[in-house]
């Protein structure tokens, strides 16, 4: 009989501060199996189609079971995002992308209302639409903050980019986001 | 109004003190609380926005890579049974060799590129051993979310059907025909086979490889046939792009 060995890890929340410990690799499917559907919209975000994401979701959780001993429990969800988003830049390298980046600096908005014009535009198709529009880096920053609820802090571990540039990538990608929803809405409010 | 503060605000990166300063002026600006409440509207659609997107069942896979196989006799003699079969495997492939050196489209064929080879592209989800291929194709389909044919090659004489297997992202038909084994792979995709040598026969193009020899159907699936020889992979290959097809 299988004698199950007890871990003393925390969860592995994405704000859970675990314990250093060597993880038992009976824990992986268990863990990592509510994270599942997190990986598969950030592999949409980072530009994959259904059937590449699903691959690109794959490819991520082989190296992370490799990997499984090694992670410190802290994080899972930064740990896991991480993995995804190397193999993804791999793929992309490989196949000689360039990833163009139209860096902003941070940009101060002093006009009456400029949020509370976008209500009752703000559909889930046109909103999805224009997320695809956004160039990576911001797209990402939008995904990982607005709809996984990460932390700056995570968020600029999994982009290798320092917190003021997750900061700012964020204040941008919304501000395009919100130009773009707005033009399409009176555009269409025109025709 | 500063939008990096409204920012920072809904996002808790305020200091104690800052956001206390932030919280009095809201209090007596209804402007600015307006618009920090419309930009918090605005991050909630974005999440359930990207919350309407269909999430495919990705359990199987995770189990598949998580779930360490039990070691058994079977696999502690392995070794054996390898050096027994790659002894019967060279055996094979020079009686191959010999064979498709005698049709001459294969002369200057690539063999199939790594790409193509779609078996290695996920892991297995689903073998199932049989010889009715309607089964066959039906046990493929609770796991498989697309469309797939059912390709029996009940017109071929000779040919039987023996099993059925698919990974998350590939489907797989297995034949004995003639007394040689042929697996016919498929994948949602195209483009991975465009290097062989292209050659028609009826309406349908094949590309052929010095291993495999691939056609495209008319969606978007890529099927590539392997094993065998060369002319029964022809073969086996002719007779199932006419049923490749009909699914769509």
């Amino acid at each position: 009989m299988l004698a199950i060995i007890p871990t003393i890890s925390q969860p592995a929340s994405k704000n859970g501060m675990g314990l250093f410990t060597r993880k038992n690799p009976r824990d992986f499917e268990r863990e990592v199996s509510g994270e599942l559907a997190v990986l598969f919209r950030v592999a949409r975000r980072l530009g994959c189609g259904h059937e590449e994401a699903e691959d690109l979701v794959q490819t991520a959780l082989i190296k992370a079971y490799k990997a499984w001993d090694r992670f410190d429990g802290n994080h899972l969800r930064s740990w896991l995002i991480k993995i995804l988003r190397n193999e993804r830049l791999m793929v992309i390298r490989s196949q000689k992308e360039t990833i163009s980046l139209d860096e902003h600096e941070e940009i101060e908005v002093v006009q009456e209302g400029f949020w509370s014009e976008l209500d009752g535009k703000l559909e889930a198709e046109r909103i999805l639409n224009a997320l695809e529009k956004l160039s990576p880096p911001y797209r990402m920053a939008i995904h990982l903050c607005d709809v996984e609820e990460l932390t700056y802090e995570e968020a600029a571990e999994i982009m290798d980019v320092p917190i003021g540039t997750v900061r700012s990538r964020l204040s941008r990608a919304r501000q395009i986001l919100r130009e773009q929803l707005l033009a399409e809405a009176k555009a269409e409010a025109k025709s | 109004m500063n939008n990096n503060l409204i920012q920072d605000f809904l996002d808790n990166r305020l200091t104690a003190e800052e956001r206390i300063k932030f919280e009095a002026q809201l209090a007596n600006d209804p402007a600015l609380a307006q618009e920090v409440a419309a930009l918090n509207h605005f991050k909630s659609s974005i999440q359930k926005a990207a919350f309407t997107e269909v999430t495919p069942n990705l359990q199987p896979i995770l189990s598949d890579i998580a779930r360490p196989r039990p070691t058994s006799w079977l696999t502690k003699s392995a070794p054996i049974a390898v050096a027994g079969f790659a002894i019967f495997g060279i055996g094979m492939a020079v009686n191959r060799v010999v064979n498709d050196r005698t049709n001459p489209t294969l002369a200057n064929a690539k063999t199939l590129p790594a790409e193509a080879k779609f078996r290695t592209k996920s892991p297995l989800v689903m073998h199932w051993d049989g010889t009715d291929p309607i089964q066959g194709a039906e046990k493929i389909r609770n796991h498989f979310s697309r469309k797939i044919p059912t390709i029996a090659l009940s017109d071929l004489e000779g040919a039987n059907f023996t099993a059925a297997e698919c990974g998350s992202c590939w489907i797989s038909f297995h034949y004995q025909y003639q007394n040689q084994n042929y697996a016919i792979y498929g994948r949602c995709e195209k483009g991975s086979i465009d290097s062989g040598l292209q050659h028609s026969s009826g309406n349908q193009t094949f590309y052929e490889f010095q291993d495999a020899v691939g056609w495209y159907d008319s969606g978007d699936m890529t099927y590539v046939c392997t094993g065998g020889n060369s002319s029964g992979r022809f073969k086996v290959a002719q007779f199932a792009s006419k049923r490749t097809s009909d699914i769509h």
